[in-house]
């Protein structure tokens, strides 16, 4: 009979956390004493313990602690710093992957090999950084959530309502800024450490003696560093100012055209150098030809880029001012 | 979800609050869990006692009640109290519920007049 009462209070408290299970149990007991007549029969315990009802839904009553990892108080939060953080993790760390695959470039290295490998490395890093980031920041909000951490709850006003609704072209998918910001940081990062000289030569292809190499002048790169820097930071603005608005605004739409426009000028100008690369080709005999790229390969670029900047300047236009 | 087991749902939820309030006005003077609860019940309030003794233990933690286990007898037992935080507490519910109470009650008097 007592073995009964014993494993009941047992099976609720084993589900309640060690430092209140003590005190339940010495609680329920004297509770269920209090409910039993004198001198009890067998009958009379076992109808006040299915009084109590399941020990695992009086456990429940009993737990004073929220009964989820993430609480809804902090939940909102929680989601917001994955939304944001996981891919911004994920992407710095694949542009560091990368960055060491290049400071392991070896001129032997095959441009086919050189992608495999910055693929593999980038992909890795990226996986690992966002489960890291996801476990680490889950840890963080489990603590901040038992510890009585709340966001400052600011006054709700007109101005925190979204900007646009689902389906409006005015909206700018924050997925495609955040691609958008990855893309802009691994270029700049190339380019920059193109234009200090970290890859004097790129193998294009190369079969037993006969190679296909692209050099450029390092005098000339040097002197591009300047510009490159500015195209960078002016695509992480632009990339910035979209996760910001998340739709096109006045003030998005004068980003985005002026960035394009200095992008476009300087790239320009950047391609304009003349003898900027060398085609080096060797076949393994006679003397080696380097051929320089010509204007006419760098006026088509210039006419890409003009086209794809015309494109992009009235697109912002047209969403900002004309779609309503 | 049947109408039965609907209006059981409501009736709950509807019951939630005002066994706190019950619970809190009973305890002016000390009783530990069994007698609480039959004291309730005679009164006419509902309550069970897998409801009652986690609700008790709810309100100690929120500083509302405070609690003495008395041993003297051949059974221990743990006698709960409300404390100067509940008693005040206690007070600014009680006007709450009165207050609902009039309001609700001359709702659903326009309701049959109208």
């Amino acid at each position: 009979m007592d073995n009964l009462i014993d494993r009941y209070i047992y099976d609720v408290t084993r589900r309640l956390p060690e430092k209140e299970g003590g005190e339940v149990q010495k609680e329920l007991r004297a509770n269920i004493e209090d409910m039993l007549p004198q001198n009890p029969t067998e009958a009379d315990v076992e109808a006040v313990l299915y009084q109590l009802g399941a020990p695992a839904k009086l456990a429940d009553q009993y737990r004073q602690g929220p009964m989820c990892l993430i609480s809804p108080a902090v939940y909102s939060d929680y989601i917001r710093a994955l939304k944001w953080g996981l891919p911004a993790m994920a992407g710095i760390l694949m542009i560091f992957g990368i960055l060491l695959v290049l400071a392991g470039f070896s001129q032997d290295t095959t441009p086919v090999a050189m992608a495999g490998q910055l693929v593999g490395q980038g992909f890795s890093f990226a996986m690992q950084a966002a489960l890291q980031f996801f476990f680490w920041v889950t840890i963080g909000f489990v603590i901040a959530d038992r510890t009585g951490y709340r966001a400052s709850e600011k006054p709700w006003q007109l101005s925190d309502l979204p900007k646009t609704l689902p389906g409006s072209k005015k909206r700018i998918p924050l997925s495609d800024s955040i691609i958008e910001l990855v893309f802009s940081l691994l270029f700049t990062v190339l380019a920059v450490l193109y234009c200090l000289g970290a890859f004097p030569l790129f193998t294009i292809f190369r079969a037993g003696g006969a190679s296909i190499d692209l050099v450029s002048d390092p005098a000339i790169l040097r002197g591009l560093f300047f510009p490159v820097v500015v195209v960078g930071l002016l695509s992480v603005a632009e990339c910035i100012i979209k996760m910001i608005y998340r739709a096109w605004r006045p003030v998005v739409c004068f980003v985005v055209v002026g960035s394009n426009l200095i992008c476009a000028a300087l790239s320009i100008y950047i391609l304009s150098q003349t003898n900027l690369f060398f085609m080096d080709i060797s076949l393994g005999y006679g003397p080696q030809a380097d051929w320089i790229i010509g204007n006419g390969i760098g006026l088509l670029i210039i006419g890409i880029i003009a086209v794809a900047v015309l494109v992009e300047c009235i697109t912002a236009v047209y969403k900002t001012f004309v779609v309503k | 979800m049947p109408d039965s087991d609907l209006l059981q749902t409501l009736v709950t939820e509807l019951r939630r609050g005002s066994l706190t309030l019950a619970t809190l006005s009973y305890l002016k003077t000390p009783h530990y869990g069994y007698a609480l609860l039959q004291s309730l019940q005679g009164k006419g309030i509902e309550i069970e006692a897998n409801t009652l003794y986690p609700l008790l233990r709810r309100l100690e933690g929120q500083g509302l009640l405070t609690s003495d286990w008395d041993t003297a007898e051949s059974r221990p037992r743990k006698y709960y109290t409300l404390s100067e935080a509940g008693k005040t507490i206690c007070g600014q519910l009680k006007s709450e519920w009165e207050m609902m109470q009039t309001s609700l009650q001359r709702l659903m008097e326009e309701e049959v007049d109208g």
